[in-house]
């Protein structure tokens, strides 16, 4: 099996036009993670500026004598004496907790409604309140929420090496079209070709063939996008320093917060976007097993990849409930986890056993067309 | 060198819709021979071998390598066989050697040894680095041999093998088929319709017409049964007196007819038995005052004869399905 798997990527790599194909993305994914570069200067705050900053700040603080009370639908959370607070724990005009302590004097003290309900953007002072709170409590430099990294919204803190890492990753979607283009030709093109019959006339099971496709195409879209995710390390510390390297994601559940290091919060929610993205390139896989022509495999993924969620929430739209078992229903499983849905009680488990269904009937109609196809 | 049946084939049928293609095919083929499998255009050849190769399925009957059966023990019977079904198409992308390696990942007991044994063999030697892209039909051919052989198969399977060669390279692929079946025992089955062809190249023929086995016999045989006749061409100045001259001589044989062919050409068909008669014939006519200009023996495609003999219909045409 491992000499079939050999043989396919030695077939995939030695083509001219995968040469240009995995050129041109490289040399997008490094001109891109400059270009951010670029752009965030603009925005970017040179240190004298954040000092300047942290001072302003300070002395803003340290003179105002009042204590504040913050509270939710009346309900007592915390009281805090500013200037108290900062010759109690030893903070000068240059320590980062100063702006922590900016923010929270500059929230509204008394919030409505417990609940944090991302659609409406109610809780959201509450939630703001959680996480300053925690960053202050547990003296945390460098941080980053939940929402932040999955997409939800932009905030990163004030922190450019977790926001430029986390799009730099995200050039995966882009990797994910050339294995779309990889797996809509790697048995079509044999056909295309004429060589499938030389590829056929072996002693080896036709199953154990359209098998090694299947595995080269998933190891190699495994390598590739952890590649990525690996390389976008010293890239964007190259680019924006090390010191964000010890970004702590919060995690926000309702009123408990968990710190966990960025670089292990990313590599969990990238590789459930590369689940999601697998499904396209199943897709494109098992139209090649059975169609004669390259393109169609290619052109109908990737026009499934751009409409599939749209003809969803059309669906939805006209209150048909079954939708809920297309795929592209629950491809959004970071959303999903977090009980983002779009159809009422849709848990993570039914969204993963609806592509989980459909992974088992893609690769099935693939291996079943391939094995019964005649030649 | 012992002998023994390295295919079985027997009741073979295949349907391609409602078209029944392939009829009750039963043939046995042994090792160190050279068998022809001679059909016309459409008679079910490239059906046949695409099934023993497992590119088509079968519909019944049962196809035995090597004492295996091809659909219970698929990779032990397919070690045994190696074969190019119609046009050898190559990765393009890949050089010569870089192709053949591709099938030595997929077989066994293939070293990088044998794979420069075998581009040494069929004469690729300066071209195994170069693409397959820029090969041409005659060198992707030698190196479907090379790819056929790799792996030492008891059982050679080749449809249209000399298609796309010149003159030496036919001359030179027919040395190499007779060589492995001859000194190597391999068992070296070729489809063809070019019947000079198969004449100098095998040991026996079966002859497939409409899917349906009409005869399996040793080349010399099929040539002698299917002829006990023998030609003529005559050259002369009066053909429709030459005609009477020789109906009137025979004219109680039926075996014997006169056929012209031209304003001076006639063909004399006569049985082997009246062979010996000729010199009398050719008296005749000199003294009849006809002026002949030569007298020559018809006797090239003897095979070509038994096939169109064996493969055609009530209309006496060789058939197309």
């Amino acid at each position: 099996m491992l000499n079939l798997i050999k043989n396919e990527y030695i077939k995939i790599f030695a083509k001219t036009s995968m040469k240009v194909l995995l050129i041109l993305f490289f040399i997008t994914f490094i001109g891109f993670n400059i270009l951010m570069k670029v752009s965030m200067r603009d925005t970017d705050s040179t240190d004298v500026e954040i000092n300047n900053y942290r001072e302003r700040l300070y002395d803003e603080l340290k003179d105002d004598d009042k204590t504040y009370e913050y509270t939710i639908d009346g309900e007592k959370l915390w009281s805090v004496n500013f200037s108290k607070y900062i010759k109690d724990n030893d903070i000068d005009d240059e320590d980062p907790r100063i702006e922590t302590l900016g923010s929270l004097y500059h929230l509204e003290k008394n919030m409505k409604g417990k609940k944090y309900d991302p659609y409406s953007g109610s809780g959201n002072q509450y939630r703001s309140y959680l996480v300053y709170r925690y960053i202050l409590d547990n003296d945390i430099e460098y941080y980053a929420t939940d929402e932040d990294i999955d997409g939800m919204s932009s905030g990163y803190g004030s922190n450019d090496f977790a926001q430029a890492f986390n799009m730099s990753i995200s050039m995966e979607v882009l990797f994910m079209i050339v294995m779309v283009a990889i797996a809509g030709t790697i048995v079509s093109s044999e056909f295309a070709s004429g060589t499938i019959k030389f590829y056929i006339i072996n002693p080896v099971t036709r199953g154990k063939l359209i098998i090694s496709k299947l595995l080269a195409i998933v190891s190699l879209f495994i390598i590739g996008s952890g590649v990525i995710y690996v390389l976008s390390i010293p890239i964007n510390m190259l680019l924006h320093g090390t010191s964000g390297m010890g970004t702590q994601v919060l995690v926000v559940k309702g009123e408990d917060i968990t710190a966990i290091p960025m670089l292990i919060y990313s590599l969990k929610s990238y590789g459930i976007t590369m689940l999601g993205h697998l499904i396209y390139i199943l897709m494109a896989f098992m139209l090649s097993s059975f169609a004669r022509n390259n393109a169609l495999a290619i052109a109908s993924s990737i026009m499934l990849f751009a409409l599939g969620s749209t003809a969803v929430e059309i669906l939805l739209a006209f209150d048909q409930d079954w939708a809920r078992y297309i795929i592209f229903a629950n491809t959004n499983l970071t959303g999903i986890y977090k009980g983002l849905t779009q159809f009422p009680e849709q848990t993570l488990g039914f969204a993963l056993g609806v592509i989980a269904v459909h992974f088992f009937l893609m690769i099935l109609t693939a291996y079943d067309a391939f094995t019964r196809r005649e030649i | 060198m012992s002998t023994e049946t390295v295919l079985t084939i027997e009741h073979l049928n295949k349907s391609f819709g409602k078209k029944h293609i392939i009829k009750d095919l039963s043939m046995e083929l042994n090792s160190g021979e050279v068998y022809g499998f001679l059909g016309p255009n459409g008679a079910g050849k490239t059906t046949t071998i695409k099934m023993i190769v497992g590119l088509l399925r079968i519909d019944s009957g049962s196809i035995k390598i090597c004492g295996k059966d091809l659909l219970k023990n698929y990779e032990e019977a397919m070690g045994n066989i190696g074969g190019i079904v119609e046009n050898p198409e190559m990765y393009k992308y890949l050089t010569g050697r870089q192709n053949l390696r591709q099938y030595a990942r997929m077989r066994k007991g293939v070293t990088q040894k044998r794979i420069e044994e075998v581009i040494e063999l069929v004469g690729l030697s300066n071209w195994a680095d170069k693409k397959i892209s820029k090969y041409s039909l005659g060198m992707r051919q030698r190196l479907g041999i090379a790819q056929a052989i790799l792996h030492r198969p008891k059982i050679l399977i080749l449809d249209e093998p000399t298609n796309g060669l010149d003159p030496a390279g036919i001359k030179q692929m027919r040395g190499i088929l007779r060589k492995l079946a001859h000194e190597e025992g391999v068992c070296v089955m070729v489809s063809s319709h070019l019947m000079s062809e198969m004449e100098l190249m095998c040991d026996r023929v079966a002859i497939i017409s409409k899917g349906e086995l009409i005869e399996v016999q040793t080349i010399e045989n099929l040539v002698n049964e299917n002829s006990s006749t023998q030609q003529y061409i005559y050259q002369v100045n009066d053909v429709e007196a030459l005609k009477k001259l020789l109906l009137d001589m025979y004219k109680d044989n039926e075996g014997v007819k006169a056929e012209q062919e031209d304003e001076r050409t006639l063909v004399l068909t006569i049985p082997n038995e009246l062979e010996k008669d000729l010199p009398k014939i050719n008296k005749a006519v000199i003294e009849a005052g006809i002026e002949l200009t030569t007298v020559s023996h018809k006797a090239a495609a003897k095979l070509e004869d038994a096939f169109i003999e064996l493969t055609s219909d009530e209309q006496g045409g060789g058939q197309i399905a």
